[in-house]
């Protein structure tokens, strides 16, 4: 099907815009496959909206003649005929932004917010923008990602003695939503890795995410042992695991679930590493919210930060009741736990919860982000989002299909995504001179996690990428983000370095709003950004004569 | 265990991996106990000062700093270094510039530092505090006529409380179970927040404990001097020398042919409570102003505070009308009103902003008090505030305490901030000010502003929208300027609301009115970051120092008090210190934004409570990297980036416009004004 037959009317002239921080203003409509561009038809301004429609959460539409009836819907192809009626279109963004468009007749207004609620929400991937999008300083002959697990393994030198990359995955039949290569044991063989990923669930088997410098320690991740309610137990499992710790006495393992939702894991054939068949390894268990409860908490506090009532709202506890701050609370505390057992006590660590590809790889990031210096700086931080996020397989295509104003049935969506970018900004916030890239970039990457030009985050793992031709068809938003220009604006100019780690305080009373997200389309977020483009100008005119 | 890591590893919050059991959710979900969270709590705190010794560039780059400060004179540097710190009360959070200035610190000899003028009363050992963070630590305490310095060793490295007795609020004998009989429990609930208990053991060879520290927390209370008149520090900087109101009036253009500087209040004759020069309006009679000033509460009369330097819009400032039940009148106070509309040639209305509710207005009329009719008053618009009194922003100050202090509930922080309403009284507040600033810059017209007495809200409001309408205002120097013009000259009785050195803790005068007002200016100082001159650590220096009865600049009731008593012959200004080493108290990305006006937003979303003030106390809040440090490592690169233009502009004046010399760098200042609109 045509992106055409979805477009009853292209152009609509003398439409009304509203939209935040701007007044109103009046011009020509125009809808296309994947865009929604307005251009301002006023004297002395060339004015223009384009928006991605994917970046379309919900289209809410009123129709109204001017003679005063309300327009019901059935009664529409009858009013539309009548001159002097209208609609209203509210569009409501994935990136918080709500739009009004006032569109002259009838017919027309159904037509475009019908096109909208089509092409908003296209489900076959190789139809989306990326395979489109053809910028003139991009070539698709680039290399696609920033790096490969292969080529990260060949990088960490350290790691060669008792770590080997292993490519059983290399055609996705031992775990679809792993990448081809992965890190594992020396003393482990692919047939063992085979066994061990029949009883990991989705066949996530253990693998290294990150191997501490300073004393060798490593954080693994996996899904969920399948015990089930047998205790069925895996000898390579728990070989795997003890090739992990070698001789040093013991290691922790974080479940990301409580103790007993563990056990009603084991009822649906989960569960978790028993204590007598895994006597090394000393669980800690950490309940984190994921899925539907994390969703629904996004929507309570989109909704608690949009009601702009001046009289006593009790905002604060409305912000309460949402418990977003919370989850931002316990991902840090327990990314902190993670840490804590790896660069305090010295020992390693296997982070899991229940698929393994959420929460896991939330407090895995956090973690990497406390401890690393490297991760800290601008290319390190998108390695890591590329290493632990899409090539981890993190299934970006459901998670972020929807955001908070959507009034579809929810299915996986789930802010997870969001939440890391929320408590790495809690951390930039709390030592504003030990990350070297800006909250630019966060928000920045806060859009194109549901709308984006780029392929990155496309699609659910590697598999469907490769099977699609994600990185030969589109281009790569890390990439996108490292050229000069892009480079300077997001990073951050106070930068200075620490090889320290940087233990975020979790108390509430720390914790902020992320206003710069939450409350970006009011004026004061508009205006503090002004204010750093003051502050980035000001240090980086200072370095240039301190050069001189 | 935990010796080099960790930038500042705080404490532990997500509990010790090696104190929690697997699978025990009970157990290690939470943050453990109590006391498990203290210990962990103290040990963090000892490893990081530990770590901080082995970051050289942490200390050499301190000492740097603290040299520059103090190279007027010192003889004997070594003593400004004494490494402090102290897990309970971290003054030195904020890197605190040392208060020992020109002269050396003394230290007697127990090593606690003194200040010029302070003696040591006693020296008591073995005496417990009890922290509410660690539980008991033994240490020994020592009673100067200005503090209480509580010196302990925990693990070879030294616990440090410091409270000066002007922070005191209360004293109360508590009891100390399991101590034994002679032990005996003293608590001290201080005016900033935090309160701290001691355990002594009595000895009948010793004064009095208790009545020794009320003596020197109370002094008035005893007939004796508070500590202002005996602190005899030399500064470079004479602080009393910062508000002329003649040159201020003057800076605002006045006089001019409307308005003139009266000294009709020379000696306080008109109105015992304003200071003695005025601003009036031109076109009226001596006797007229006298009938005035009788018909307003207390005398305090319409005078101007401020003047717009293109629509002569000005803000006027008095106390309610004393119309009373009967509606009496007053023709001369009518026709004051008249000419100050008259003086404003833009518009033809005076608008009233009344702070009060208008039920309270209503009731004050009762009692011989009230509100001008529009009736009997030509051309006014009446607009009440509804900003509730000095007695509900106690309380809602009180309840935040209990919110804060000393251990926060975790999980209902939100709530509970919300149930105290003080961010709801900070709104009505800053909404009101922005409606006066609003009326004068948008509506081009004079306000007055009254509530009963015109001391409290009237004084939070003007200086307020002065604040959001002059930029003078917002710099260092002019910020002290608005407080000691519109607080300390018009009679906010500082010494009535804060009670200094006064042990009726429970009188109902007291009202924490100047914090609220500190507290709205730091909450534009958030949404306007280059706006303002002077930073965080100025606003918190001046709270501490509204208590602290160091310096005179709070002390009194009035002008007429103060002169007096020689309040500024007796004692050190605040602004002397503040004034002497600046660069600890500016803001790095401070852009004047000349004439702009600055409207903050006002809803709830955008007003937060300010922690690091309010809950400074507990040991979570301490800062995680030193960023002071960088901002004044910023500050001193833009001053010599700056002396390096100027450099190059007296070698080449032909080839460089003179543009440049304002600002070392070409700033791309945002194209439209960085102006909230209005509402």
């Amino acid at each position: 099907m045509e992106f055409s037959d979805h477009i009853k009317t292209a152009n609509v002239e003398d439409v009304v815009l509203r939209q935040p921080l701007h007044p109103p203003s009046r011009g020509t409509l125009c809808i296309t496959g994947h865009h929604l561009l307005f251009s301002e038809r006023e004297e002395g301004s060339s004015q223009q909206v384009l928006l991605l429609l994917r970046n379309i959460d919900a289209i809410e539409k009123s129709v109204e003649n001017l003679l005063g009836y309300p327009g019901f819907l059935s009664n529409a192809a009858h009013g539309d005929r009548m001159s002097g009626s209208s609609g209203t279109i509210t569009i409501k963004c994935k990136d918080l932004r709500v739009l009004q468009l006032d569109i002259p007749g009838m017919e027309q207004c159904l037509n475009i917010s019908r096109s909208i609620e089509t092409l908003s929400c296209l489900d076959n991937v190789s139809e989306m923008y990326p395979f489109f999008y053809r910028p003139t300083d991009l070539s698709l002959q680039d290399q696609w990602g920033l790096s490969t697990p292969e080529k990260h393994y060949t990088q960490m030198k350290e790691l060669h003695e008792r770590w080997r990359l292993s490519s059983v995955n290399k055609s996705y039949s031992v775990c679809p939503s792993y990448p081809p290569a992965v890190i594992v044991p020396n003393c482990i063989d692919d047939e063992t890795l085979k066994k061990v990923a029949k009883f990991r669930q989705g066949g996530r088997f253990p693998v290294l995410c990150y191997y501490h410098r300073k004393n060798g320690m490593v954080i693994m991740r996996s899904s969920q042992p399948l015990t089930g309610a047998n205790r069925k137990r895996c000898k390579e499992d728990e070989l795997l695991l003890q090739a992990v710790i070698e001789d040093s006495e013991k290691g922790f393992i974080i479940d990301t679930r409580s103790s007993q939702q563990v056990q009603q894991a084991r009822m649906t054939g989960g569960g978790f590493e028993s204590k007598s068949f895994y006597n090394c390894w000393k669980r800690l268990h950490r309940q984190m919210e994921r899925g539907k409860a994390l969703q629904e908490s996004l929507i309570k506090l989109v909704e608690a930060c949009s009601d702009e009532s001046h009289n006593v709202d009790r905002w604060l506890s409305k912000l309460e009741n949402s418990k977003w701050l919370s989850h931002v609370q316990t991902a840090l505390s327990t990314a902190g736990l993670l840490a804590e057992c790896v660069e305090r006590d010295g020992h390693s660590a296997l982070v899991h919860g229940y698929e393994g590809t959420d929460c896991s790889l939330l407090i895995c990031t956090l973690a990497q982000l406390i401890m690393d210096p490297f991760c800290r700086t601008l290319e390190g931080f998108l390695a890591l989002l590329e290493r632990e996020w899409v090539q981890a397989g993190h299934p970006f295509q459901q998670r972020c299909a929807h955001s908070a104003y959507s009034h579809a049935r929810f299915q996986q969506e789930s802010p997870v995504f969001l939440l890391l970018l929320d408590c790495v900004w809690q951390l930039w916030r709390q030592f504003p001179l030990a990350l070297g890239f800006s909250e630019a970039l966060l928000l920045r990457l806060a859009n194109e996690v549901y709308a984006s030009d780029y392929g990155t985050f496309l699609c659910n793992n590697d598999q469907d990428r490769c099977a699609l031709g994600v990185k030969d068809r589109t281009h790569c938003l890390f990439r996108a983000l490292l050229r000069p220009a892009e480079r300077d604006y997001y990073s951050n100019p106070l930068y200075e370095p620490t090889e320290l780690a940087i233990w975020p305080s979790v108390h509430p009373q720390s914790l902020q709003l992320w206003r710069g997200f939450f409350l970006r389309w009011t004026q004061l977020a508009h205006h503090l950004e002004a204010v750093q483009e003051e502050i980035r100008s000001m240090v980086i005119e200072w370095a240039r004569v301190a050069q001189r | 265990m935990e010796k080099k890591d960790g930038a500042k590893p705080i404490h532990s919050p997500w509990g010790s991996p090696t104190s929690s059991l697997s699978g025990s959710d009970a157990a290690d979900s939470s943050a453990g106990s109590h006391v498990e969270w203290c210990k962990q709590l103290i040990a963090a705190t000892l490893t990081s000062q530990i770590s901080r010794t082995v970051q050289p560039d942490v200390l050499t780059r301190d000492s740097k700093i603290s040299k520059r400060l103090s190279s007027w004179k010192s003889d004997d540097e070594e003593l400004y270094f004494h490494e402090e710190y102290d897990l309970n009360f971290p003054s030195s959070a904020l890197n605190r510039p040392t208060l020992g200035f020109g002269a050396p610190v003394k230290l007697s000899p127990n090593q606690v530092p003194l200040l010029p003028g302070e003696t040591v009363q006693i020296t008591v050992k073995d005496v417990m505090y009890i922290c509410p963070f660690s539980g008991l630590i033994t240490g020994t305490l020592t009673v100067t006529d200005y503090k209480l310095y509580f010196t302990s060793l925990i693990k070879e490295s030294s616990f440090i409380l410091d409270i000066n007795f002007g922070a005191i609020s209360r004293l109360e004998t508590i009891s100390v179970p399991n101590q034994g009989d002679n032990t005996k429990g003293i608590e001290m609930v201080c005016k900033d927040i935090r309160s701290a208990r001691f355990a002594y053991k009595t000895d009948e060879s010793q004064p009095e404990m208790g009545e020794m520290l009320s003596k020197h927390a109370f002094p008035l209370s005893y007939s004796l001097p508070l500590f202002a008149f005996k602190y005899n520090e030399q500064f470079p900087v004479d602080g009393w020398k910062v508000y002329d109101p003649a040159a201020e009036y003057n800076r605002q253009g006045l006089p001019n042919e409307s308005w003139s500087i009266s000294k009709m209040n020379l000696h306080y004759e008109l109105c015992d409570t304003y200071p003695s020069i005025l601003v009036l309006p031109n076109n009226m009679t001596e006797d007229n102003i006298t009938q005035v000033a009788s018909f307003r509460a207390k005398c305090r009369l319409p005078v101007l505070s401020w003047i717009h330097p293109e629509s002569q819009a000005t803000i006027v400032r008095c106390s309610q009308p004393l119309v009373g039940p009967l509606d009496r009148r007053c023709k001369e106070d009518e026709r004051y009103l008249q000419i100050i509309m008259d003086a404003n040639a833009q518009s033809h209305k005076l608008t009233i902003f009344d702070a009060r509710q208008s039920s309270v207005a209503l009731s004050n009329k009762a009692k011989e008090g009230g509100y001008e009719s529009e009736s009997f008053y030509s051309n006014i618009e009446l607009i009440f505030l509804e900003i509730p009194n000095i007695h509900v922003i106690r309380e809602s100050l009180r309840k935040l305490r209990d919110v804060i202090y000393p251990t926060i509930d975790d999980a209902h922080w939100h709530s509970a901030i919300d149930q105290t309403h003080w961010l709801d009284n900070i709104r009505l507040l800053l909404s009101g000010a922005a409606k006066i600033a609003d009326k004068l810059e948008s509506g081009k017209t004079s306000v007055v502003v009254h509530c009963n007495d015109g001391w409290d809200r009237t004084t939070q409001l003007t200086s307020l929208s002065m604040l959001m309408l002059d930029s003078y205002y917002r710099t260092l120097r002019g910020f002290q300027v608005l407080l000691e013009k519109e607080w300390i000259s018009f009679g906010h009785k500082f010494a009535s609301r804060v009670g200094h050195g006064d042990e009726s803790h429970a009188n109902s005068e007291r009202s924490p009115l100047f914090v609220q007002f500190i507290d709205c200016v730091w909450q534009m100082t958030r949404q306007f970051p280059a706006a303002f001159e002077f930073n965080e650590l100025f606003l918190v220096t001046v709270l501490d120092h509204l208590y602290s009865c160091l310096f005179g600049t709070f002390l009194c009731n009035s002008e007429q008090e103060r002169v007096a008593k020689e309040v500024q012959t007796k004692t050190v200004s605040l602004w002397s210190y503040i004034n002497s080493q600046p660069n600890d108290f500016t803001n790095a990305f401070y852009v004047d934004y000349e004439n702009h006006v600055l409207y903050p937003l006002l809803s709830s979303r955008h007003l937060e409570l300010w922690t690091s003030y309010y809950a400074r106390w507990n040991p979570c809040m301490r800062p995680q990297v030193p960023v002071h440090q960088t901002l004044k490592d910023l500050l001193f690169l833009r001053a010599e980036l700056q002396r390096r233009v100027d450099e190059l502009n007296t070698q080449m004046p032909s080839c460089y416009p003179s543009s440049s010399s304002e600002h070392p760098v070409p700033h791309t200042r945002p194209t439209g004004t960085p102006l909230h609109s209005a509402f």
